[in-house]
């Protein structure tokens, strides 16, 4: 059966390493656009804390950004900023295309943490999971899918068993998260009565540029109360779906819809938007490449094992249909 | 071999993303059950141990160095920072809530700033050294806030913690509740 190379790049499931580094260069670069011109105000030496405070936070021998900028005390703030600024978005484009793949991810994460983990004072959840997604484009084979180095030093694509290898890893990783997260939830009165709904949707620095008042909540306090124990239920029971696939598709639904309302309801856009990659790249994108007619029945089912069994070896090529055995009638 | 390292890298990985989830976890624990938290025997951290630089360095740059209790035992409280600055006539010039952002992600920073001020919340004066830091940065923030306003001579600190209105038959608005105010001169 032949297939035009442009139905596959459109309807293509896409690839797992693909969406990982694409989405972690996008996030990346995001998170710098999105502070602007008040990016000065936390990362600088002249920002809004002086340095030498909290620098006394650092407890990591990786340099920050305001080590850096000290060591080249000969370039002018602006300079420096200007120049920060022109790295981050040209390793983050690198990254993106994939151009020098690994140079670039390991860059970029040392740049990354550099600037927002090292001094954690103004660091949130989102930067330690933009850390991950970096992480593991510096150990994961993105550079192999879809990329131009790929086609520069004409490399093969990953072999399915190892991107499927470098997914259950994700995977694990976001069971792990996710446990633990409902875990120590779980550990206080609030989230099984509902007050950490009501709280977390009245923190001030949350609410700030909504107009939705949450007074209507009080009359029916069984929706924050449900919506705190669905919190601890999906989160708690995540890693069921690392083992059990028929609930996969409903945890990790629930868990996206999760991170929707979150980023909708406090406006931890960032956030929620790396969760949801996370959660895709873990569970939804593709592991290994399936013909186009057989994505439809086999979307989720990245069990290569079964589909080598039946179409033999995997060797890079696509597995050839089996063919139909037609009866002659007998003249 | 070459399988074996690879189970040993990946086991090393694991390991400490579980260790810094189980620590954090029992300090949750420890935490919920007793209000002197401080006085708590911590359980050790990957990055306070010395002899550790290097799975502490490992576990910074694949961001496993702090748990995933996020919102956890409860929702965090927010803390609010006012700065009124007054000239030498000890007249108002402005008063300022923290920095203008007008970046939402900026505001989400800045909120994390301010967690160090739960050093000043009810309970937690017994730690003295991260009340003392706590009131350094907010002195060095008006300092450079006032900065911007030549004609300040004087700057009032305040520093309120957020109470979110009470549910049920005990409603109400919001409440600022103070916790740390000091005046300082400007020289």
């Amino acid at each position: 059966m032949n297939v035009t190379k442009t139905k596959r790049l459109l309807f293509e499931q896409p690839d797992f390493l693909l969406c990982l580094r694409v989405g972690t260069a996008i996030l990346t670069g995001l998170s710098f656009y999105l502070l602007a011109d008040e990016f000065r105000l936390f990362y600088a030496l002249d920002g809004l804390v002086s340095y030498e405070l909290l620098a006394l936070k650092q407890e990591s021998v990786l340099l920050s950004i305001q080590q850096i900028q000290e060591y080249l005390n000969d370039v002018s703030p602006l300079n420096f900023h200007i120049w920060l600024t022109v790295v981050y978005y040209s390793l983050s484009a690198f990254l993106l295309v994939g151009f020098c793949t690994p140079l670039s991810a390991g860059l970029l994460l040392l740049l990354h943490a550099g600037i927002f983990t090292v001094i954690p004072s103004y660091s949130y959840g989102f930067d330690y999971f933009c850390q991950i997604g970096l992480f593991y484009c510096l150990l994961f084979p993105t550079y192999r899918n879809q990329s131009i180095d790929r086609y520069l030093w004409k490399l093969e694509s990953a072999k399915a068993s190892t991107t499927t290898f470098c997914q259950k890893i994700l995977q694990i990783h976001l069971c792990i998260a996710y446990f633990f997260s409902g875990l120590n939830k779980a550990l206080g009165s609030s989230w099984w009565n509902g007050e950490a709904i009501w709280k977390a949707l009245h923190l001030p620095y949350f609410r700030l540029g909504q107009n939705i008042d949450w007074a209507f909540l009080e009359k029916c306090p069984w929706i924050m109360t449900l919506a705190g124990l669905l919190v601890l239920t999906i989160e708690i029971l995540y890693p069921i779906g690392f083992f059990y696939r028929p609930v996969r598709k409903a945890l990790v639904g629930s868990i996206i819809l999760m991170h929707l309302f979150i980023a909708l309801f406090m406006g931890l856009y960032l956030f929620s938007m790396i969760m949801i990659l996370l959660n895709y790249c873990a569970w939804l994108a593709q592991a290994e490449k399936l013909p186009l007619n057989m994505q439809s029945r086999h979307r989720t089912n990245t069990n290569h094992l079964s589909i080598n069994r039946f179409y033999g070896k995997e060797n890079g090529r696509e597995p050839r249909l089996p063919r139909r055995k037609t009866l002659k009638r007998k003249e | 071999m070459k399988r074996y390292v690879l189970l040993c890298a990946i086991g090393i990985h694991f390991g400490i993303i579980l260790w810094t989830n189980l620590a954090g976890t029992v300090y949750m624990l420890h935490k919920s059950k007793s209000s002197a938290a401080g006085n708590l025997p911590l359980p050790p951290s990957l990055t306070s141990l010395q002899a550790n630089g290097l799975l502490s360095l490992y576990a910074k740059l694949s961001g496993s160095e702090i748990a995933f209790g996020f919102f956890a035992p409860n929702v965090g409280s927010q803390y609010i920072t006012s700065f009124t600055l007054y000239n030498n006539a000890d007249k108002e010039i402005a008063t300022l809530v923290g920095p203008q952002l007008y970046q939402a992600e900026s505001l989400n920073r800045y909120s994390s700033f301010t967690r160090v001020f739960e050093a000043f919340a009810k309970g937690r004066e017994a730690d003295e050294l991260v009340a003392n830091y706590a009131k350094a940065l907010v002195h060095n923030m008006s300092y450079r806030l006032a900065g911007n306003y030549p004609a300040a001579r004087r700057v009032d600190i305040r520093i309120f913690l957020y109470h979110s209105p009470e549910r049920g038959p005990f409603k109400g608005t919001p409440q600022y509740i103070l916790l740390y105010e000091k005046q300082l001169e400007l020289n």
